[in-house]
């Protein structure tokens, strides 16, 4: 076949070769044998899935970086209460021999009252602007210092409120026991009047939420006053009932190292990893109220120092040593998690070796591989022009970029 | 998986890839043929590509037995180097492929013009004598 | 000579019927074992004519006869190839300009829904923090916006089509007037022994470029060229030429009529209107659909995590996304879904992390995180959906390419041979048809074959099947 016009063939090739050399370049620049969906669409879309994969990689690994810390603060927390225990025994068990003058057990009564204080403090600690033990109750301190009484702002002598004061549809009002541990919430719905909170309180009581000798009731200055009666106990009261206006403690009443847990017993899960979420924190009342009250125990030994009772200082001594164990084994579950966690981290970094290999397959090129597909093209590319050049000899030109 | 098994299995895969190769290098001549006119080397080709893919069928099936679909690269049982040739040996295939079957499909349609054109075509084809007569006949509808 | 000449009426129709069945009888017609004739070898006997079937039989074999049967052939095949080659591009450009929306950057719709989901898996870890609340905001309105680029890239695509559209027609129109002014003087040449050779390259060359932008069929008449296109609609009758009309369609589509007004869009198939009409009509609204109903879903769910959990002041979460002018809680319609969607959320207060009404609870953040791994009601999870988006627009680009290239190599060869000068028989090329069919479909049973390895191959023990 003859062949009377070369042009258009030397066009497409020089056109064709040009291509391969962009192509060739343009791997070895980025690395990658796919730039674009066209270049190979099912590996494309491959690398689209795996590269969401990897986000979630990272995520999981910034989210233990983010929680690891505060839990290593609980953890620390704890340990500084364990320690504070630990002393309080020491102490207790010279208090309860009989060899101490009154001044002396005094003194450790001091002392322990110093060990109280620290452990309500580690209680109350917080991790960058979070309360970490209470509960998802996290803005507040979870452990606050408790009174006999607590009184409404509204209501005066003139102006009483009365049992048929109707309160706010959907206003809370909480008392918090610091013997029980536990706290009293009422959610007031449509009709319900001051008796009703009250009913609901003594129903409480009779439920062991709230201690016995826990009531509420109309005060002489027309206030809704609710308190114990037992000189020991102390409770703390919130409401943010318009009705009631603002509940306070009344001047004086505060009881000595008498402490309750105002947040709840909820807690946060966070994901790890594909199908591995943590617990990240530890609630206050689980930790020391219900399996033992730490704080309270705490307290009882105060008392018996400070009455000079031996026998009295032995059994608080005692109930300090069940308390100690159960706060350690608190803490086994926070440690195993820590560790968890460590591991975790590891087994990351590793998945995300394994993404980032399984990428490259899909959509990269080796160095060597680009480089030999550049020569080869700038080859091909420079014979093409050669050959264009002994066809068409004045047309070259046209070509030379 | 034992140790014997994964030699055979990388051994199965080098001649996988060879193969692969092979078949990629018979798609150009094939696409070269077709483009040039050249009836027999195209045929000699596409005989060639049919045996290759029969073999590399077969080939496919013994290698990939027992494996099953596993999560973890790292466990696919072949060396990681022949298996990176083998699929960018398969992904220029799949290229070359598309390549092809569009020019089949053009060159078909070509064909089939062709046919049509001598349908009404009026003109005179000059009949053979002696031992050649009839040695090749067919004729076209559409 | 005259007489074979003009008794050579090829009938064209092929151009529509190639998918037409090829049917190998036998009959009794020889094979002509002529041998192949070139210019300097002058031709041949005369034999009397039998007829057969369709086909007459027997008589001489003029070389110019020969010559114009192939060069016609050839002439149809690179209108053909050109209508094809226009048309392949046409899809290329078009999908070439959406395929960045679709590539993995820093902006794109599954980076930005991955950011999202991170965000959140953070906000977990400190559920009451200001500024991961802050983030996750951000995110969501990336997402959205991400959403609303990518919705904004198809449809201005059709718009420019559109365009197209009017544009090819009023060519085809200019194009019709020449080709038909030209037939009554080449008609006039003939019989003559003036050479309308230039007047017919020159009409040639017209419909061409005609081919270029429309499906064109080409018969040769005593009255001159005729052409028609799509289904058969006419367009040069003799001296007449038939206009073709554009009109609004009722969803903004410029459609294409013939003169008597009747639709014939459709059937517009090849050329630079068929590509342009099939980007406009069915492959971009293909696209758009999915991703409206990505975008339409996926608000929804977000929407719906949003209504289980409270927000930092205690208050039941309200809708993260809304589709203006859709009035939430209404559900919107999912056509226009990925335009419309943005960030309803005004505040990082509102983000509804907490199932037990504190401001410190994460207890709802992981009915956000299940989404991830959730299919929408469409059948796949989120990342899944727009991963086989983004496969469908590098198939559609990687094909309209592989395309562009095979018409483009196909016409060069075809140009080759137009200009070449050597004669072959057309027996001998009548009788390689089999032998051609039969290679060519052993060949694309072969193409089948290799197509189903792709995925035996590639799952050989690797984590990369597709």
């Amino acid at each position: 076949m003859r062949i009377t016009n070369m042009l258009p063939d030397v066009q497409y090739q020089i056109q064709q070769s040009q291509q391969a050399l962009a192509t060739a370049t343009q791997q070895l620049s980025t690395g990658l044998r796919v730039n674009q969906p066209s270049d190979d669409p099912s590996a494309y879309s491959n690398m689209v899935i795996s590269l969401g994969i990897s986000a979630n990689v990272d995520t999981y690994t910034s989210n233990i970086s983010s929680v690891l810390p505060q839990m290593q603060t609980a953890d620390s927390a704890i340990s500084s209460m364990v320690t504070s225990l630990n002393t309080a025994i020491t102490l207790g068990t010279q208090g309860a021999n009989g060899t101490n003058s009154t001044a002396n057990t005094q003194a450790l009564a001091s002392q322990v009252e110093g060990l109280l204080t620290n452990v309500v403090a580690q209680g109350n600690t917080s991790f960058q602007g979070v309360f970490i033990f209470g509960g998802t109750e996290s803005t507040t301190p979870p452990f606050v210092p408790a009174s006999t009484t607590y009184n409404s702002s509204n209501g005066t002598v003139a102006l009483p409120l009365a049992s048929t004061s109707g309160l706010t549809n959907g206003s809370v009002t909480t008392v918090s026991d610091a013997t029980t541990g536990d706290t009293f919430t009422f959610k007031a719905t449509a009709g319900d009047t001051v008796a009703s909170l009250i009913t609901a309180i003594s129903n409480a009581v009779s439920a062991g939420t709230l201690s016995s000798g826990v009531t509420a009731g109309i005060n002489a200055n027309g206030q809704l006053s609710i308190g114990t009666n037992n000189p020991a106990d102390g409770i703390v009261v919130s409401t943010n009932d318009a009705t009631l206006g603002s509940m306070s403690a009344a001047p004086g009443t505060a009881v000595p190292n008498a402490y309750a847990y105002v947040g709840n017993g909820n807690s946060n899960s966070v994901q790890v990893g594909e199908s591995m979420s943590v617990p990240t924190n530890l609630p206050g009342n689980q930790l020391l109220f219900s399996g033992a009250n730490v704080i309270g125990s705490l307290n009882q030994l105060i008392t018996a120092l400070q009455s000079g009772n031996t026998s009295q200082v032995g059994t608080a001594t005692t109930a300090i040593s069940a308390a100690l164990n159960y706060v350690s084994q608190q803490r086994v579950p926070l440690d195993n998690t820590i560790s968890q966690l460590n591991a975790q981290d590891s087994t990351l970094s590793q998945e995300t070796l394994n993404l980032t290999t399984q990428q490259t397959a899909l959509v990269g090129i080796s160095t060597a591989d680009a480089a030999t597909n550049l020569s080869q093209a700038t080859l091909e590319n420079g014979a093409v022009l050669g050959a264009a050049a002994k066809a068409l000899p004045e047309t070259l030109l046209q070509y030379l970029q | 998986m034992s140790g014997d098994a994964l030699q055979t299995r990388d051994v199965i895969a080098a001649i996988y890839l060879q193969q692969l190769q092979e078949l990629a290098s018979e798609i150009s001549v094939a696409t070269d043929a077709i483009a040039a006119n050249a009836l027999p080397r195209l045929q000699e080709s596409v005989a060639k590509q049919e045996m290759l893919c029969a073999g590399l069928i077969k080939l496919a099936n013994s290698v990939g037995d027992g494996l099953g679909s596993s999560v973890q690269p790292s466990c696919s049982g072949i060396d990681p180097a022949v298996e990176t040739k083998i699929q960018a040996a398969s992904r220029t295939i799949r290229e070359l492929n598309l390549q092809y079957a569009a020019l089949l499909r053009h060159s078909g349609k070509t064909i089939a013009l062709l046919a049509s054109l001598c349908r009404s075509h009026t003109g005179q084809f000059q009949e053979a004598g002696g031992p050649r007569l009839k040695y090749q006949t067919w004729s076209c509808e559409m | 000579m005259g007489s074979l000449s003009s008794s050579l009426s090829i009938a064209v129709q092929a151009l529509n019927a190639a998918s037409g069945a090829l049917q190998a009888t036998n009959n009794n017609i020889a094979n002509a074992n002529t041998p192949g004739y070139t210019r300097e070898v002058p031709i041949l006997q005369e034999v009397a004519p039998t007829t057969d079937g369709n086909l007459s039989v027997g008589g001489g074999v003029a070389i110019e006869a020969y010559q114009s049967v192939r060069d016609e052939l050839v002439q149809t095949q690179i209108q053909n190839e050109t209508s094809a080659q226009s048309g392949a591009n046409a899809q290329l450009t078009s999908m070439q300009q959406i395929q960045p929306t679709f590539t993995t950057s820093t902006q794109d719709i599954g980076t930005d829904i991955s950011a999202l989901f991170s965000s959140i898996s953070s906000l977990s870890t400190n559920p009451s923090s200001p500024s991961s609340r802050q983030a996750v905001l951000t995110a969501g309105q990336n997402l959205a916006t991400a959403f609303n680029t990518a919705s904004n890239t198809l449809t201005s695509q059709q718009v420019g089509l559109n365009t197209q559209v009017t544009s090819d027609v009023s060519q085809i129109n200019q194009l019709t007037q020449q080709i038909a002014a030209l037939n009554p003087q080449i008609a006039a040449l003939k019989g003559t022994e003036s050479n309308g050779g230039t007047l017919e390259d020159q009409q040639n060359q017209l419909i061409l470029q005609l081919s270029a932008i429309t499906n064109v069929s080409v018969t040769q008449g005593k009255d001159g060229v005729t052409l028609s296109t799509g289904s058969g609609t006419p367009l040069v009758m003799g001296t007449q030429s038939f206009t073709l009309q554009t009109t609004t369609a009722s969803n903004g589509m410029t459609d294409v009529l013939d003169q008597n007004g009747t639709d014939i869009t459709k059937t517009i198939t090849s050329g630079d209107l068929g590509g342009t009409i099939q980007t406009r009509d069915t492959t971009i609204p293909t696209l758009l659909t999915q991703l409206d109903t990505l975008a339409n879903q996926f608000g929804a769910a977000f929407n719906t995590a949003q209504s289980t959990g409270t927000d930092l002041n205690g208050a039941t979460g309200t809708a993260f996304f809304k589709f203006p002018p859709t009035v939430p809680p209404a559900a919107a319609p999912v056509a226009g879904s990925a335009g419309s969607i943005t960030l309803a959320l005004t505040s990082p207060s509102q983000i509804a992390a907490s199932s037990d009404g504190t401001a410190g609870s994460n207890g709802n953040l992981v009915n956000f995180s299940a989404l991830q791994t959730a299919t929408l009601p469409a059948g796949q999870t989120p990342g899944d959906a727009y991963a086989n988006l983004v496969y469908q627009v590098g198939s559609l680009t990687s094909n309209a390419n592989s395309e562009s290239t095979a018409t483009t190599a196909s016409l060069l060869q075809l140009n080759d041979q137009l200009n070449s000068v050597s004669g072959v028989s057309i027996d001998q090329e009548s009788a390689n048809l089999i032998m051609y069919q039969t290679a060519y479909e052993a060949a694309a049973r072969v193409v089948t074959t290799i197509q189903s390895m792709f995925t035996v191959t590639m799952a050989m023990g690797t984590a990369a099947a597709d």
